[in-house]
């Protein structure tokens, strides 16, 4: 029985597609909520009759957030220069 | 020497064209919800497609190597292509119509391809899989991530007070912006970037699958940068205006789903339309949320506009390339660049009836603009 060494390259590249779909729709949703839930915290932390464990957590986690948001982006420039 | 001279030139000018059309991919949600200052945010837009366009050339290499047999390919076909394709985005530009400057592009040189040499000169697999099967797929995928996440962003944000909220959004929207300027011009730029270096191959200066130089790079950023700073402001309110009233949490939510996906494709070499990721996502956070409903009838104007623009700038590509070579030679490219010239001078002066520039961008669509001065600079 013959066997071929390489896999004709496909008239179509699903699986390239599909991952630009999977990829785009996971890192732009997952962005926009780790903004708004930056804000959120922000919005709780900054909020009149909050106690001071309230403000500082709120205060962290919109931080994380912010740094969240700016590592994934410096990150992804990144994979793009490099390649 | 002249004809390649002549063709680096026209390149160059049809990458004016594309950042002055595509300047409201990034920045059309960030002026329409007063984020940022009309010409602040074309400035801003402008210098970071500069940069946006030396991060990559994955998909310059997609565009030279990929759609069209490089070794057919003949320095008076890229001319014509790339005549239709400015005719194109110039007389789109003038219907305010956000069409793909990068279908145009395509279109036109296929076109111009399939007259001289016919069928076999043009790597349909590379064309369906690259460009028309994303081209199919990008709005549909920024539109869902965009809705998606402006739902998420709503829900997250609901016990937010509106200011904090609207004051967040709008900052975040800079970086959005920014974020998406960039991307514009690592995806954009290097779509001229591919048709040089295919017009250095054709005419002898490269050998086959050279990598773009350095010297095209940069040029090809500052062409498209500076027609960024021109600000397409027709396309512009289009984008901002006319499919709904944007609000700043959907403007973010937009702008930060079109760069996922612009990114994403760079990245992965597709030279899809930016146009058409930032339309399906501000079409997305509209459909998303009821605040302000979506001019589906304008959305299906635009859409029919997408549709046709591969083939259109294809035939204007094509019979660019019947005129040019029935003059033949040198002097048949100058007599169409000519013609050309002629041509776009008349839909400018066309379009000074009804200027829409800075000023009046953030007026509704149908309000009427005739109180602004015809002669306020700044006026694509």
């Amino acid at each position: 029985m013959a066997t071929t060494s390489s896999t004709p390259t496909p008239f179509i590249d699903w699986s390239l597609l599909g991952h630009v779909v999977v990829y785009s729709v996971a890192i732009g949703v997952g962005l926009v909520v780790a903004y708004s839930f930056g804000l959120a915290a922000l919005s709780l932390a900054r909020g009149t009759g909050r106690s001071a464990l309230v403000r500082v957590t709120g205060s962290i986690v919109s931080v994380a957030m912010v740094a969240a948001i700016a590592g994934a982006l410096v990150w992804g420039l990144v994979l793009i220069v490099k390649k | 020497m002249l004809l390649l001279l002549i063709v680096v030139g026209v390149a160059l000018a049809f990458d004016f064209t594309n950042g002055f059309h595509d300047t409201a991919n990034a920045v059309a949600p960030t002026i329409a919800t007063g984020a940022l200052k009309p010409r602040t945010a074309v400035a801003m837009c402008s210098v970071l497609n500069l940069v946006g366009a030396f991060l990559s050339i994955k998909v310059a290499a997609t565009i030279a190597s990929a759609l069209v047999a490089q070794n057919l390919v003949t320095l008076p076909v890229i001319f014509a292509g790339l005549i239709g394709a400015i005719c194109w985005n110039v007389t789109t530009w003038y219907f305010a119509i956000p069409s793909s400057s990068s279908h145009a592009l395509i279109g036109g040189v296929i076109g111009a391809m399939l007259v001289m040499a016919g069928g076999h000169s043009v790597l349909w697999s590379g064309l369906v899989s690259k460009v028309i099967i994303p081209a199919g797929l990008a709005p549909f995928v920024a539109l869902v991530a965009a809705a998606v996440a402006v739902i998420a962003a709503r829900r997250l944000t609901s016990k937010v007070d509106a200011s904090t909220s609207t004051m967040g959004f709008r900052i975040g929207q800079i970086g959005s912006s920014s974020l998406l300027s960039l991307a514009h011009g690592t995806n954009d730029a290097q779509k001229t970037m591919g048709v040089v270096t295919l017009a250095l191959i054709a005419n002898g200066t490269l050998s086959a699958n050279a990598s773009t130089p350095v010297w095209v790079i940069v040029a090809c950023a500052v062409a498209i940068a500076l027609g960024t700073f021109f600000g397409g402001w027709r396309i512009i309110r289009t984008m901002g205006k006319g499919f709904h009233q944007l609000t700043p949490q959907q403007g973010f939510a937009a702008q930060i789903a079109s760069s996922a996906v612009i990114l994403t494709s760079s990245h992965m070499g597709l030279p899809l339309s930016t146009t058409h990721v930032a339309t399906g996502s501000i079409v997305g956070v509209g459909a998303a949320t009821t605040n302000h409903p979506v001019h589906w009838r304008l959305v299906g104007n635009v859409a029919l506009a997408w549709v046709i623009t591969l083939p259109a700038a294809g035939l204007a590509g094509a019979v660019a390339y019947f005129f040019a070579h029935l003059i033949g030679g040198t002097f048949g490219v100058i007599v169409l660049a000519l013609v050309a010239a002629a041509y776009l001078a008349l839909i400018f002066r066309l379009s000074r009836r009804n200027v829409v520039n800075s000023i009046n961008v953030n007026d509704t669509i149908g309000e009427t603009v005739d109180s602004v001065d015809a002669k306020t600079p700044v006026t694509v």
